[in-house]
């Protein structure tokens, strides 16, 4: 048995991004290795069926790696709450499935404004939308087409929307009388059945993941088809070093979390999707000689720039039972009516309100999202029932700036179970976008108070914010001198090592990003389907001008 | 060879749970009763296995304290050790007393125990059935998610238009340079 196996294309990370290139790539008769640190997720591990299932979101079910601690799991550091999940289908395991899209002028805020270290994607809107409604198709998305605060989408198929029960209709009866826009959102929600998926019941319990398959996770949409395709999808896989020689890459190193058993693949191209920060931390993780900085790192990029969206919770109590423990969580509707850059509001970009419901009894006792927890003793009780199902949270998510000394490096003082350096994250909230989250607290409130709200508790613009998005830090770009890779996802130094997942947008514009991540990678890999033969023979990475494009 | 589940959270705590003394049950069933009384409908906690429920998530002494709400078996029976016979054989407002004593004091593990409580206490089939019973906006609220979902009880958008026209974007021809820049 030789020491290592090859392959056509590796993939690393099976996620939005890794999932999608992997069932694309395949889909074209091209071999596809794809490793996974994590593990398959079984409907039975959900907490779905079980009385505990609240106390189970702060443990095994946790967003967050820190807290799980399993051995797939890798420690990040520092001024960061990382959410993510290592697992076939990454974080979309358990994500709320709500899927907006950027708009046009999120592609375009270097022109627009270029503070800090903002650039213009190299892509427009009109590039990506295509491959948006590819990905959008793959996995299943439900919603209502025609909301003007978007271009037109001909011929744009949903399935049904979800339900918005009556937390969501007193919310849209609220925007309605401020004349503020609203509409129901696009959900990675499967509402009828889809290919052996069962639809969605509305249990709201999507944040601890779905053991019908009703969830869009890659798990579900891209990987069963993948693996008929014959990609050898790799579980437990933690690569250590991505191996480069002569100026290009030719594979990577990965250990086995469960025996520590090392094994090389090598490939003629290798595609990074290992999200926002693990894809920074494993080039950062592959200095080597030659590269001594990190992989395609000679200017300093790699893991810069990191972007979460700046947040706020904002919950809401009303005299009348609204039921937010009803109704799949996804997002029943948004309001992007500040989302646009209006200078006389102080800052540059803007927000979107999302409206959210609530969890179960156990959730109202704790405090809900921004901690006004029930007092203990006699006062417990009139609390609970003023409080239990008459409760929506409206999160403030607002654009950040790319800013950067906002990134991840790494930290040698902490290790994962196979020895390997955390991931260390530095976040500091910029000014300018501390007023815009308070702009959009406030809006919230008067929001609230139109839909009738007799009680709001926030938490304030959040220091750092919930790191549930993962942005920005090996970005797409204009050249060598402001990003990691071309318009074509190939990183600036080695032109067969590609990356194309969160880290590769290069402005998180005001919305949740796992559309754009699908869409980003779908369109590298028709890229490589197309273009593949030149990719893997290139011995320089060509500019965005001179790469043979599509 | 680590299984592959090593390092995780086991869904409903520890099996088998941590072994409780008669005083140290009937000193958690006390606290438990006073944190949530009983009473418009609502079983006492000790009534509905609250105690067991908090048995399952202190960890064991011979496992590692990993995990979501990292009590360790010894210290925590210390610490209601502290309580001890005193808070059993004291009245109502005494026991009141001492727990908000207890609440300043050891703080972290006031917090354990009440988080345990609550968590515990709405996690009971009782008290999600007085939950439907007694309280008007849970009248369909029946604990897990699955399998029974929400679906049968959630209204549609039906009757409330949707806003067509009132959202606006700038097309990627029409960004401008912002000015003045804040």
């Amino acid at each position: 048995m030789p020491a290592y196996d090859e392959t056509e294309v590796l993939v690393i990370g099976a996620g939005m991004g890794g999932g999608a290139i992997s069932k694309r790539l395949s889909d074209a008769h091209i071999s596809v290795v794809c490793l996974e640190q994590g593990d398959w997720i079984h409907s039975a591990q959900h907490p779905h069926y079980h009385a505990e299932w609240e106390i189970e979101k702060r443990r095994s079910w946790s967003f967050d790696p820190n807290v799980r601690k399993g051995i797939e799991d890798y420690p990040v550091t520092g001024a960061v709450t990382p959410y993510m999940y290592n697992a076939v289908g990454g974080s979309t395991v358990h994500y709320a499935g709500h899927w907006p899209r950027n708009r046009p002028a999120d592609f375009r805020k270097g022109t627009e404004h270029g503070l800090e270290g903002t650039i213009d994607w190299p892509v427009s809107y009109e590039d990506l939308s295509p491959f948006y409604d590819i990905n959008d198709t793959e996995m299943g998305i439900s919603g209502v087409p025609g909301d003007s605060a978007y271009p037109p989408r001909p011929g744009l198929t949903r399935l049904p929307v979800i339900a918005p029960g009556k937390l969501g209709r007193k919310a849209a009866r609220g925007f309605d009388s401020l004349d503020w826009h609203w509409w129901p959102s696009d959900n990675a929600i499967a509402t009828s059945p889809v290919n052996g998926r069962l639809p969605c019941n509305g249990c709201g319990n999507c944040l601890s993941g779905c053991p019908r398959g009703s969830l869009g996770t890659t798990a579900v949409t891209y990987w069963p088809t993948a693996v008929r395709n014959g990609v050898d999808l790799r579980t437990h896989a933690r690569v250590e070093r991505i191996n480069a020689a002569d100026g290009r890459v030719t594979g990577a190193t990965y250990v086995d979390v469960r025996t520590g058993v090392r094994r090389e693949v090598r490939a003629r191209i290798v595609v990074l999707c290992a999200n926002g920060i693990g894809t920074p931390r494993l080039m950062l993780m592959s200095a080597q000689a030659g590269h001594p900085n990190g992989l395609s790192n000679s200017n300093g990029m790699v893991g810069t720039h990191l972007m979460h969206h700046s947040w706020a919770f904002v919950d809401c109590w009303f005299d009348e039972p609204i039921e937010g423990f009803k109704g799949a969580f996804g997002m029943p509707l948004y309001c992007q009516e500040f989302y646009e850059t209006d200078v006389r509001r102080g800052f540059v970009n803007g927000l979107t309100m999302l409206v959210g419901r609530s969890y179960g009894s156990a959730y109202t006792a704790m405090g809900t999202h921004t901690g006004l927890m029930a007092p203990w003793g006699a006062e417990h009780r009139e609390f609970f029932v003023k409080h239990f199902a008459r409760h929506m949270t409206i999160h403030m998510q607002g654009e950040d700036l790319a800013v950067r000394s906002n990134r991840v490096t790494l930290d040698h003082g902490t290790l994962d179970s196979s020895g390997l350096p955390a991931a260390h994250v530095e976040y500091a909230v910029p000014d300018n976008d501390r007023r815009l989250a308070a702009f959009g607290i406030d809006r919230i409130v008067e929001a609230a108070e139109a839909m009738g709200a007799i009680e709001t508790h926030h938490t304030g613009v959040m220091s750092p914010p919930p790191g549930w998005h993962l942005m920005g830090t090996c970005r797409m770009g204009n050249g060598p001198g402001d990003s990691v890779t071309n318009k074509y996802n190939q990183t600036w130094e080695l032109p067969n090592l590609l990356i194309a997942d969160g880290s590769s947008l290069a402005t998180g514009g005001a919305v949740n990003p796992t559309s754009t991540i699908g869409a980003v990678a779908v369109r590298c890999a028709e890229y490589l389907k197309r273009r593949g033969r030149e990719v893997a023979t290139q011995r320089t990475t060509p500019s965005n001008q001179d790469a043979p494009g599509f | 060879m680590l299984e592959p589940d090593a390092g995780h959270a086991t869904l409903g705590g520890f099996d088998p749970p941590i072994s409780l003394s008669r005083q140290e049950s009937a000193l958690l069933a006390a606290v438990a009763d006073l944190l949530v009384p009983e009473g418009a409908g609502f079983p006492a906690p000790s009534a509905v296995g609250v105690v067991d429920f908090i048995a399952r998530y202190v960890t064991p002494r011979d496992r590692p304290v990993m995990h979501y709400p990292f009590a360790a078996e010894d210290e925590f029976k210390r610490s209601l050790a502290g309580l001890g016979r005193a808070f059993l054989d004291a009245d109502p407002s005494r026991r009141v007393e001492l727990l908000r004593r207890l609440e300043v004091e050891e703080a972290a593990f006031f917090a354990q125990v009440r988080d345990l409580v609550y968590y515990g206490y709405y996690s009971r089939p009782a008290v999600i059935q007085a939950i439907r019973d007694h309280v008007e906006a849970g009248r369909d609220y029946h604990g897990p998610p699955q399998p029974y979902g929400y679906d049968a009880t959630l209204e549609g958008w039906d009757d409330i238009a949707l806003p067509s026209g009132r959202g606006r974007y700038t097309a990627t021809e029409d960004v401008r340079r912002a000015s003045p820049m804040p």
